[in-house]
C-alpha cells in the first residue's frame, strides 16, 4: 500500500529529527496545560501558538500546531473529571460521568480512562484520514443545509439522555438554551433580537462564557454551599490506573465514540462537544455494568473521550483535502497550512508536499501516543487536587473562571455573561434542573435555525427538501429511533419507582 | 498540588503578559522622536482569520521600519463592533494604538450596528484590495457571465448566491452583480466562505460572491470556476478570468484593508507612519504572506486612501439602500 510506505515516511522523518519530537512533546504538554484551564480552550492554544509556527520550519511548526490541539481537548477532561468543571466545551459531556467516579474515590481511574480512550479516539481518526481521507471528504460534501438541520434536531433528542431525573425539567432547560441562541443578530435577515437595546448583545452570546458559568461558577457556588454542611470529601482509593476489566468492557463504546467522532469531524461545521454529547447518549442506549449511566460509569468518560478526540482527526479529514476546515481548530490550522505555503486540496496527498502532509499525519498519531503515557503520567499528580480544601479550591476556580472568560476575547461583556450564567445554573441544580441540555441548545439552536431558513431560502420555501435527501432520511429515522427509546424508559421509570442508588442520594452538581 | 500551581502561576503570567500590551498609551513625548515606545495593533476579527494573519504579517515586518515593537491584540465580537468601537470612541489618538479597517466602518453605522463611522478613524495607509468574484461548481451549466445572465433572466430568482451575511460586503457585492446586468438573484447568507465553499461543491448552492482570495484555492483544484471579477483590469494571478467591466457590467466592487488609528491623529505622526509602511509593504516577508494567503497587495499613501474609501462607503451606502 503505498500510503502506508508514504506514512512509514512521515515517521522517518519525525523520528529522524530529535527536536521534531522534543517540539511536539512540548506542544502536546502545553496544549494539555491550557485545554485544562477552563475557558482557554484548545482553539485558543492554537491561535496563540500560530505565530510562533511562522518562525518554524514547516514540518515542526505544523506538527506543533497539531499536538497543541489534540492535547488541548485530551486536557479539557482533566477539570471536567477531578472538579465537574469542562476544560473546553469538548468534555461538557465528560463530566456527566467522570466527576462521580471523583466522588467515589475513583479519580485515578477515570483520569486514566480518559487519557486511554483519548489516545484510541485520535488514532482510530488518524489510520482512517491517512486511508480514506479523499473518499470521506466527497462523501461529507453530501452534508448540506437540509442535512445539519436535521442532524441538529437528532442532537436535541439527546436532551433526553442528559436529562438526568427529569424529563419535563431536561426540555425546559433545553428550551432556555434555544432561547439564549436566539440572542443577537439574526444570522440570515440581519435583524437584531432580544437585545434590549445592548450593544454588547449584537453579536448574540457564544458558548464559552456560558459554559464557564453553568459549569465553572455554578460549581464553585455548590461547593460553598457544601462545605458549609456537612458532607464527606471524596477519598481516593488506592487504584491510580483503570482496569483491564472495565477496559474490556468499554472495548465497544471505544469504538462507537471513535468512528461516531471521526464521522462528525469530518462533517465541516460540527465540532468536538457535538461528537462527543452524540457519543456519550449512543453509549447511554446500550447500559453495561453494574453502574448506571451519571453516577460514575467509566463507560460514559470513555464515550465521549474517545470521540472527542476522534473529531480532531476527522476534522482534519475536510480541511486537507477541500480546505474547508472541519472544525474552529482545524480552522487555525488551516491558517497555518497556508502561511506554509501547503494548498489544501486532493493535490496536497500526491503532490510535491505530500511527504510534509505525512509527517504531519505522523506527528498526529505519535501525539495520541503522548497523550497516554505523559497524560496518565500526569494524572498521578493531577489527581491530588481533590485533596485540596474548598476553601482554596473555590478561589482557584473562580479566579480562573473569570481570567477564562475574559481571555476568550478581551471582553469583561463576556464575564458578565460568565456570571449571570453562573448564578442561573446555581438556581437551576438547586432545583434539580440539569444544565447539560441548556448548553445543548445553545450548541444546536443556531445550527438548527440558521440551515433551516438557509435550506428554505434556496427552495423558495418547498420543505420537502428536508425528505428527499438520503443522509437526512437517515438521520429522520435515528430521530424516530431515539424518541421511541426515550418513550419505553420514560414508561418503564414510570412502572418501577427508581431505587435510590447504593450511595444514597447524589450530590447535587450541574450535569 | 505543586505543580498544578506552578502551572497557575505560568498562565496568570501569560495571561498578564498579553493583558499589558493591551493598555494603550498616552502622554507621548515630543512629536519628533515619534515612536518612543511599543505600538499596540487592534484587530476587530479573531486570532487566524484573515484579518488577524495579515495584521501579523504587517506588524512583523513594520517593526523594522520604526524601530519600536508593534504589539498585535485581538479584540473580536459584534461583527467588528467591540475592537473598531474602542479605537473610534476611547483610545487617545497618539499614534500609539492602530487598527487594520476594511469597508465595514463606512456603512455598518447606516444599519445601527456600529456607532461610529468613517469619520471617527485617521485613515493612514492602504495595504491591501481583493476583488469580488462570481464563483460556480467546476461542472456548472454556465461557462461565462453572458450565460449566467441569460438564466437569471429566463427564471427570476432561480440562481441563488451565497454571501457572508446580510448586509455585510459580498451581500452587497451581489446586490452590485443584480443591479448592472439587471437581473433578480436569492441572496443566501453563510457563516463565511468556507461553509459557502461547501454548499457549492455540494451542489445545494448555485454560485458564491466572495473575494477572489477566498476562492482562488479551489479555482486552482480545478473545483470551481470563476465568471468575472469586479475589478478594473484583469488580475495578474488570474489572466485568463474576464472582468465584469471588460463583458460591459459596470461592477467594481470588493474589500479592502489598511491601517488607521483614531480621528485626530497629528499629521506629522501619521506622516511617519506612513513612510514606514510604505516602505515596509515593499518587503519580501511581507508580500509572501500575502501572496501565501491569495491577498492581493495595493498600497495607497494617506489623501489617496482617504478619497478611496469615501468613494467606496458611497458606493456601500448607495447599494445598501437599494437592497432595502
Amino acid at each position: 500500500m503505498e500510503i502506508f510506505s508514504s506514512l512509514l515516511g512521515g515517521f522517518g522523518t519525525l523520528f529522524s529529527s530529535p527536536h521534531l519530537i522534543a517540539a511536539l512533546a512540548g506542544a502536546v504538554v502545553a496544549g494539555m496545560v491550557v485545554g485544562a484551564l477552563p475557558g482557554l480552550t484548545a482553539t485558543m492554544a492554537m491561535a496563540l501558538f500560530l505565530p510562533f509556527t511562522f518562525l518554524m520550519e514547516p514540518a515542526t511548526g505544523l506538527a506543533v500546531l497539531m499536538g497543541v490541539f489534540a492535547g488541548g481537548i485530551a486536557g479539557g477532561s482533566i477539570p471536567a473529571i477531578l472538579l465537574n468543571v469542562p476544560g473546553t466545551p469538548a468534555s461538557a459531556a465528560t463530566l456527566l460521568d467522570g466527576y462521580p467516579m471523583t466522588r467515589k474515590g475513583r479519580a485515578g481511574e477515570a483520569l486514566s480512562m480518559a487519557m486511554f480512550a483519548s489516545a484510541v479516539g485520535g488514532l482510530v481518526s488518524a489510520l482512517l484520514m491517512s486511508v480514506l481521507a479523499p473518499v470521506i471528504a466527497r462523501f461529507a460534501l453530501n452534508f448540506q443545509a437540509p442535512e445539519f438541520f436535521v442532524l441538529a434536531i437528532y442532537g436535541l433528542t439527546i436532551i433526553a439522555a442528559v436529562a438526568g431525573k427529569s424529563l419535563l425539567k431536561g426540555y425546559i432547560a433545553g428550551l432556555i438554551g434555544l432561547v439564549v441562541g436566539m440572542v443577537g443578530l439574526d444570522p440570515i435577515a440581519g435583524q437584531l433580537r432580544l437585545t434590549f437595546g445592548s450593544q454588547a448583545l449584537y453579536g448574540g452570546i457564544s458558548l464559552i462564557p456560558v459554559l464557564i458559568g453553568v459549569f465553572g461558577i455554578t460549581q464553585a457556588l455548590v461547593m460553598v454551599r457544601e462545605s458549609s454542611g456537612v458532607t464527606e470529601r471524596p477519598r481516593i482509593s488506592g487504584r491510580t490506573l483503570v482496569s483491564a476489566d472495565d477496559l474490556r468492557s468499554s472495548s465497544g463504546t471505544l469504538v462507537r465514540g471513535s468512528l461516531i467522532g471521526s464521522g462528525i469531524g469530518a462533517i465541516p461545521g460540527t465540532g468536538t462537544d457535538i461528537g462527543a454529547f452524540l457519543s456519550y447518549s449512543e453509549a447511554r442506549r446500550r447500559p453495561k455494568g453494574r453502574i448506571p449511566f451519571g453516577e460514575g460509569n467509566p463507560q460514559g468518560v470513555a464515550a465521549s473521550e474517545s470521540a472527542n478526540n476522534a473529531v480532531v482527526g476527522g476534522s482534519m479529514i475536510p480541511t486537507f483535502t477541500l480546505g474547508i476546515p472541519g472544525e474552529a481548530g482545524t480552522a487555525v490550522l488551516l491558517g497555518g497550512l497556508l502561511i506554509h505555503g501547503l494548498m489544501p486540496g486532493p493535490d496536497l496527498f500526491t503532490g510535491s508536499q505530500s511527504s510534509l502532509v505525512y509527517t504531519i499525519f505522523a506527528s498526529f498519531i505519535v501525539a495520541n501516543v503522548m497523550i497516554l503515557l505523559l497524560g496518565t503520567l500526569a494524572a498521578r499528580l493531577f489527581v491530588h487536587v481533590v485533596r485540596v480544601p474548598n476553601q482554596v479550591l473555590v478561589p482557584v476556580i473562580l479566579l480562573f473562571c473569570m481570567v477564562g472568560s475574559y481571555a476568550i476575547n478581551n471582553r469583561i461583556a463576556d464575564v458578565s455573561v460568565t456570571i449571570v450564567f453562573g448564578i442561573l445554573g446555581y438556581v437551576m441544580v438547586t432545583h434539580e434542573f440539569p444544565v447539560s441540555p441548556l448548553v445543548l441548545g445553545l450548541i444546536l439552536g443556531p445550527m438548527a435555525e440558521t440551515n433551516f431558513r438557509r435550506a428554505m431560502t434556496i427552495t423558495h420555501g418547498d420543505w420537502t427538501i428536508f425528505f428527499t435527501r438520503p443522509a437526512s432520511l437517515v438521520f429522520w429515522a435515528l430521530i424516530v429511533l431515539s424518541l421511541v427509546y426515550v418513550w419505553r424508559s420514560a414508561r418503564r421509570r414510570r412502572v418501577q419507582k427508581p431505587a435510590e442508588s447504593e450511595d444514597g442520594p447524589q450530590a447535587v452538581r450541574p450535569t | 498540588m505543586r505543580t498544578k500551581f506552578i502551572l497557575a502561576a505560568a498562565a496568570c503570567l501569560l495571561l498578564s503578559a498579553c493583558a499589558d500590551t493591551a493598555t494603550g498609551g498616552s502622554g507621548a513625548g515630543g512629536e519628533s522622536d515619534f515612536p518612543t515606545k511599543p505600538i499596540t495593533a487592534v484587530v476587530a476579527w479573531s486570532a487566524g482569520g484573515g484579518t488577524d494573519v495579515m495584521m501579523r504579517a504587517f506588524a512583523q515586518t513594520a517593526e523594522d521600519h520604526l524601530g519600536r515593537p508593534i504589539n498585535v491584540v485581538n479584540k473580536p465580537g459584534s461583527s467588528g463592533a467591540v475592537g473598531w468601537g474602542e479605537i473610534a470612541h476611547a483610545t487617545q489618538p497618539d499614534g500609539y494604538t492602530l487598527t487594520m479597517v476594511s469597508p465595514e466602518i463606512g456603512f455598518l453605522d447606516e444599519q445601527g450596528l456600529y456607532d461610529f463611522g468613517l469619520d471617527d478613524f485617521t485613515l493612514i495607509t492602504l495595504l491591501n484590495e481583493d476583488p469580488a468574484a462570481l464563483a460556480v461548481r467546476a461542472d456548472a451549466p454556465w461557462d461565462t457571465f453572458e450565460e449566467f445572465i441569460a438564466d437569471a433572466k429566463a427564471d427570476p430568482g432561480a440562481i441563488s448566491v451565497g454571501n457572508s451575511g446580510p448586509g455585510l460586503a459580498w451581500d452587497l457585492a451581489t446586490t452590485a452583480i443584480e443591479r448592472a446586468a439587471d437581473i433578480e438573484l436569492t441572496h443566501v447568507p453563510y457563516d463565511g466562505a468556507a461553509s459557502a465553499t461547501q454548499a457549492v461543491l455540494g451542489g445545494t448552492l448555485d454560485a458564491m460572491a466572495f473575494s477572489v482570495g477566498e476562492v482562488h484555492p479551489q479555482v486552482e483544484a480545478g473545483e470551481m470556476k470563476l465568471l468575472g471579477v469586479a475589478l478594473a483590469e484583469r488580475l495578474e494571478a488570474l489572466p485568463n478570468v474576464p472582468t465584469f467591466v471588460e463583458q460591459g457590467y459596470d461592477v467594481e466592487i470588493g474589500t479592502f484593508r489598511g491601517i488607521a488609528g483614531p480621528a485626530g491623529m497629528d499629521p506629522e505622526i501619521v506622516a511617519t507612519l506612513n513612510d514606514a509602511f510604505v516602505e515596509m509593504a515593499e518587503e519580501d516577508t511581507f508580500a509572501d504572506v500575502m501572496e501565501n494567503n491569495s491577498f492581493g497587495i495595493r498600497v495607497m499613501e494617506t489623501a489617496e486612501f482617504q478619497a478611496f474609501f469615501e468613494d467606496a462607503r458611497d458606493l456601500y451606502v448607495d447599494l445598501l439602500r437599494e437592497s432595502e
